[in-house]
């Protein structure tokens, strides 16, 4: 059961100013925040509550926005919820002036990167003008400069390259890299404090979903792989080009209001056409559209600016000893700043690209989907909605399972595999099952296999899953698991087996039943089997893992 | 087990009662129960020590973590079989996932005995016939226990049959019975499976009852002394013209019945120390007579009186209060309202077989003042109360299964109340020791109440252990 994204092609769509579908980091992280505070609503009233809010804010807002035979992308969907939500908290929250943690976001990581521009500026001018502390006895050394300014930024930017490319093949592009862990603490920091200081005293729940934004801008989250490392990576380079940039107006101020003479010196015997022909090598990039006299110096003027201290610099002539500086600017310019602005030009694509190719499937939006389309059915009188719905669009009048299987239910187009225990595979009633898995999931069940008899049995659901992945097609799987039967090892184990043979991003989900009652296998589990159940498969820390209670009808 | 003493592991699910197993065997409350699998830290191990000497040990196990990798590793095992376990704890020893599993069988290996609780209200299932098979293959004696958490039997005979395969001994665990009973019976089951634990297990059977018994008679002696108290308990207040005489009566009655509600709990608490209880809570079962007021309606009526009869009886407290003035001199009026009060009380029938008129005596004192006392009370019927509340405690007392956190508390709050008032149902030999007991206890004849108190404490003992080895609930008030 996954969700992709369409990225619409034109930005607006023409009714109630929705926004493009593409999804930016504010909203990710609002959208995870609101997630994880409906995810920590555990009981069942609860659960009922929010499934009644979500279905309102579907059937009154987002349902209208709906045009003609075409119904809404689930990422639009999820998307307009969002707006919702936050509009309505906006609303409840408006005496405090509490930021949603998106816009938080949003504030700090533009305060950041100012912040970043400034100190780059400030300590590479700072750099800069150290370095060009010239006070006429001797000419200040070219390779000091070259060393600090150029060559460091070089070798910084060889060992990005090196250090992305070493993480590549070992398959892992971001993990343990300090300086993501470093700013992004930083920036978590910094919107805790923003989101706590007008509230004193965060609710559980509310501390719950700030924990799971800071999760996801750590990279803690892997539904969103390396997302949260982009906008790391731009602050990285806008300080480098605030560092060059500094540096550079240094120079220029310096050398246009002061006087300094450069010279090159060296222990070792170099001849001048040596370090002319090295200098050449170093003004290679430039050297084609810059003027020959301009771009490096001249044999003479190197000859010229050769440093013995011994000897002075009484006797140099000015103009050699003058003749460096374009070198140098043009140096910082190419080597330092040029490459930065590449890079923070591919971080801006890279950064979209991946927020385009945002893959909502795991199991707190399925979830989500499923409360904003399903129908709440109330047994008193008659059934809301649905059939209305139905008879509106020109549809004759359906069951009620029927309708809802038209409203674009976009999650039920694909089936899923269930698994069911070998100890109930006998009891177990077809119809029975798909009842309670359509109540459950809203969807149709393909095939249905049979585990838990032994392990060879279990191996062989493994392969066969592995042989259908290969086929591309495990849209989700159910396990129905008896609540009651306390979760050892061995049915985790098993259950990180499915994950392993079904890729990482089927949908998983384990449905609770409760004991056997006079034949009835689909009975309701106890809140606290239930309960410790949850915890279990909360610790395998999989997001795309979720327990469901099933139980028929007339529990 | 290097040591020679008999140990046995007890093992099963979490949540199934195991520890309501364990607590029984061991009569310790501080058997740890946490729902989730795998968060056991530590093994308890529940010695039974007697004269100073440990005699057997139980030991709590956590459970299976991975028993059907277990069962695959055992039967591919090629080796010696006497050191199966052995071997299966060297290889899993530094797998974190197989650490649950070692804990359980270390001790078996180590030579335990092996007793498997499973709740039989729940079907068989694979991993149930894993961990049977398993245990089976230790070859260790071992014993099932059946314990049902629900009133679902249809399964018990399923697990029955599948316990015949796999164990040496089974017993169907009942939780409403004393733990006392229970714990017995359990132990003589546990004889069957290994002989040569027989003499051991013997001994703390022997030690156990007799154990039990001294609790008893210690017991005993709490409701002699309780009943001795109370039945010649008397508060003397004197009053002058001022004070009003409605108000003192309502004052003394008062004092007097919370005074006997102390001594009472006094006496209560100190039998509940006798059974070593932590976690048994004051709260007994919401609807026992116990948390009624002694002196009020309800508890009258429950035990047994009419309305009528109960109006009658407050007559009484009332009118015996009120006949007070006493002129030392004339002496008329005491005779008026002594039998004024009696009166009242004519159409009341006691109980028992019996039909006596209940008077409270009162008697006054007086030089240049008058005096009321209140008391004692000149109704065998209060003794019986007493009685009966006293052995309702101790009733509670003595089963903790109900007490435990992992069993549910059975309520049925639609039947209608159980057997209450345990007194109501002697005979006469038994009625006739507590009316012996009765007059002695009011009378200043020391040999007679010396005699009367031994009859007394015999037959309470054997109520006592009747109660140990009976099932009924007692002590449960339907609520209107």
């Amino acid at each position: 059961m996954s969700i992709r994204l369409v990225a619409m092609a034109d930005g607006t769509d023409g009714t109630m100013g929705m926004k493009q579908a593409i999804w930016s980091m504010k909203d990710l992280i609002d959208l995870e925040y609101f997630l994880q505070q409906d995810e920590n609503e555990q009981g069942e009233s609860a659960q009922a509550a929010l499934a009644k809010r979500d279905r309102e804010i579907y059937l009154n807002k987002i349902r209208p926005l709906e045009k003609k035979n075409q119904a809404l992308t689930p990422g639009r969907v999820i998307r307009s919820w969002l707006e919702e939500r936050r509009t309505s908290e906006e609303r409840s929250a408006a005496s405090l002036k509490a930021p949603l943690p998106g816009e938080a976001f949003a504030d700090i990581y533009r305060l950041m990167g100012y912040g970043f521009l400034i100190v780059g500026v400030l300590s590479g001018s700072g750099l800069a003008f150290s370095l060009l502390n010239y006070r006429g006895t001797e000419p200040l050394n070219v390779s000091v400069y070259l060393t600090a300014l150029v060559l460091s930024q070089c070798l910084a930017l060889l060992l990005l390259l090196a250090i992305r490319f070493i993480r590549r093949m070992r398959g892992s592009p971001f993990r343990g890299s300090v300086v993501f862990t470093w700013i992004s603490g930083l920036m978590t920091r910094l919107i805790v404090r923003m989101k706590e200081g007008p509230l004193k005293g965060l609710e559980g729940s509310q501390r719950g979903s700030l924990e799971a934004v800071t999760g996801l801008i750590r990279g803690k989250r892997q539904v969103y792989g390396s997302l949260f490392y982009w906008p790391v990576f731009i602050l990285s380079q806008v300080f480098g080009i605030g560092f060059n940039v500094g540096a550079l107006t240094a120079t220029l101020l310096k050398v246009i209001g002061s006087d300094i003479a450069f010279g090159w010196q060296s222990t070792i015997q170099f001849s001048a056409q040596a370090v002319f022909r090295m200098v050449q090598t170093i003004a290679l990039p430039w050297s084609w559209w810059v003027p020959a006299d301009v771009a490096y110096p001249s044999l003479s003027q190197i000859k010229g600016s050769h440093m013995v201290l011994k000897d002075g610099i009484y006797h140099m002539a000015t103009q050699d000893l003058a003749s460096w500086w374009p070198f140098l600017c043009l140096a910082v310019l190419t080597y330092g700043l040029a490459p930065r602005v590449m890079l923070l030009v591919m971080g801006l694509v890279f950064q979209k690209g991946s927020l385009s190719r945002v893959n909502l499937g795991h199991a707190a939006c399925v979830r989500l989907l499923h409360r904003l389309t399903t129908p709440i059915v109330a047994t008193q009188g008659a059934l809301p909605q649905t059939s209305g719905a139905g008879i509106e669009r020109g549809d004759t009048i359906q069951t009620p399972e029927a309708s809802v299987r038209d409203q674009g239910d976009a999650m039920c187009r694909t089936p899923i595999i269930a698994l069911i225990p070998d100890d109930i595979f006998e009891t177990c009633p077809d119809n029975d099952l798909e009842n309670v898995v359509f109540k459950a999931l809203g969807c149709a069940i393909r095939e249905k296999m049979r585990f838990g008899q032994d392990l060879k049995g279990d191996e062989e659901v493994l392969q066969k899953l592995a042989i259908i992945r290969k086929e591309g097609l495990v849209e989700g799987l159910l396990l129905v698991q008896e609540a009651w039967q306390p979760p050892i090892r061995e049915n985790l184990s098993f259950i990180q087996d499915l994950r392993t043979a079904s890729g990482d991003r089927t949908m998983i989900w384990v449905g609770l039943i409760g004991r056997p009652r006079q034949g009835a296998v689909f009975t309701r589990a106890t809140e606290e089997d239930v309960r410790v159940w949850q915890q279990k498969l909360k610790a395998l820390g999989d997001p795309y893992l979720g327990a469901e209670r099933l139980a028929a009808d007339n529990e | 087990m290097s040591d020679g003493i008999p140990e046995f592991a007890i093992v099963g699910h979490p949540n199934e009662g195991k520890s309501a197993v364990v607590s029984t065997l061991a009569e310790d409350d501080t058997v740890r129960v946490t729902p989730y699998p795998g968060e056991t830290l530590v093994c308890q191990t529940f010695p039974v020590v007697i004269d100073g000497k440990e005699v057997i040990r139980f030991i709590d196990t956590p459970g299976f973590q991975n028993p059907k990798r277990t069962l695959k590793w055992i039967k591919g095992y090629r080796g010696d079989p006497a050191h199966i376990l052995s071997a299966y704890l060297e290889t899993h020893a530094k797998d974190p996932d197989f650490r649950d599993d070692c804990r359980l069988l270390e001790p078996i290996a180590g030579g335990a005995g092996i007793i498997y609780v499973v709740d039989g209200s729940r079907p068989v299932r694979n991993v149930d016939l894993a961990e049977m098979e398993v245990l089976r293959l230790t070859g260790r004696p071992r014993m099932a226990v059946i314990n049902c958490k629900e009133d679902e039997t249809a399964y018990i005979e399923t697990w029955k049959s599948e316990f015949r395969k796999h164990f040496n001994a089974i017993r169907v665990f009942n939780a409403n019975q004393a733990t006392y009973a229970e714990r017995i019976e359990l132990l003589e089951n546990l004889k069957v499976i290994d002989q040569d634990w027989g003499p051991a297990l013997e001994r703390v059977i022997s030690a156990f009852k007799e154990d039990w018994q001294q609790r008893n008679g210690m017991s005993a002696q709490l409701i002699c002394d309780l009943l001795e108290t109370s039945l010649s308990y008397s508060i003397t207040r004197s009053f002058t013209e001022t004070t009003s005489e409605k108000s003192l009566k309502e004052r003394l009655q008062k004092e007097y019945a919370s005074a006997i509600e102390q001594i009472e709990e006094k006496a209560h608490r100190k039998i509940r120390k006798l059974f070593k209880h932590n976690i048994f809570n004051y709260s007994l079962p919401i609807h026992s007579v116990l948390n009624e007021n002694l002196f009020s309606r309800k508890t009258w009526q429950f035990l047994g009186l009419t309305p009528v009869q109960l109006i009658a009886a407050a007559g009484m407290a009332g009118g015996a209060v009120g006949a007070v003035l006493d002129l030392a001199a004339a002496g008329l009026t005491f005779g008026i309202f002594t039998s004024l009060g009696g009166l009242l009380g004519a159409g009341w029938a006691a109980l028992g077989g019996g039909k006596r008129l209940a008077r409270m005596k009162v008697v006054g004192l007086n030089l240049g003042g008058e005096q009321i006392q209140i008391g004692p009370i000149e109704n065998i019927q209060f003794a019986y109360v007493l009685l009966d509340r006293a052995l309702i405690f101790y009733a509670h007392v003595i089963n903790w299964a109900h007490g435990r956190r992992d069993y549910p508390a059975q309520e049925h709050p639609d039947k209608g109340p159980a057997k209450a008032g345990l007194t109501f149902e002697w005979d006469d030999r038994k009625r006739k020791i507590c009316q012996a007991f009765y007059t002695a206890a009011r009378g200043r004849d020391d040999p007679r109440k010396t005699s009367a108190r031994k009859a007394l404490m015999e037959m309470l003992q054997e109520v006592l252990l009747d109660i140990s080895s009976s099932e009924t609930r007692y002590g449960v008030v339907a609520q209107k």
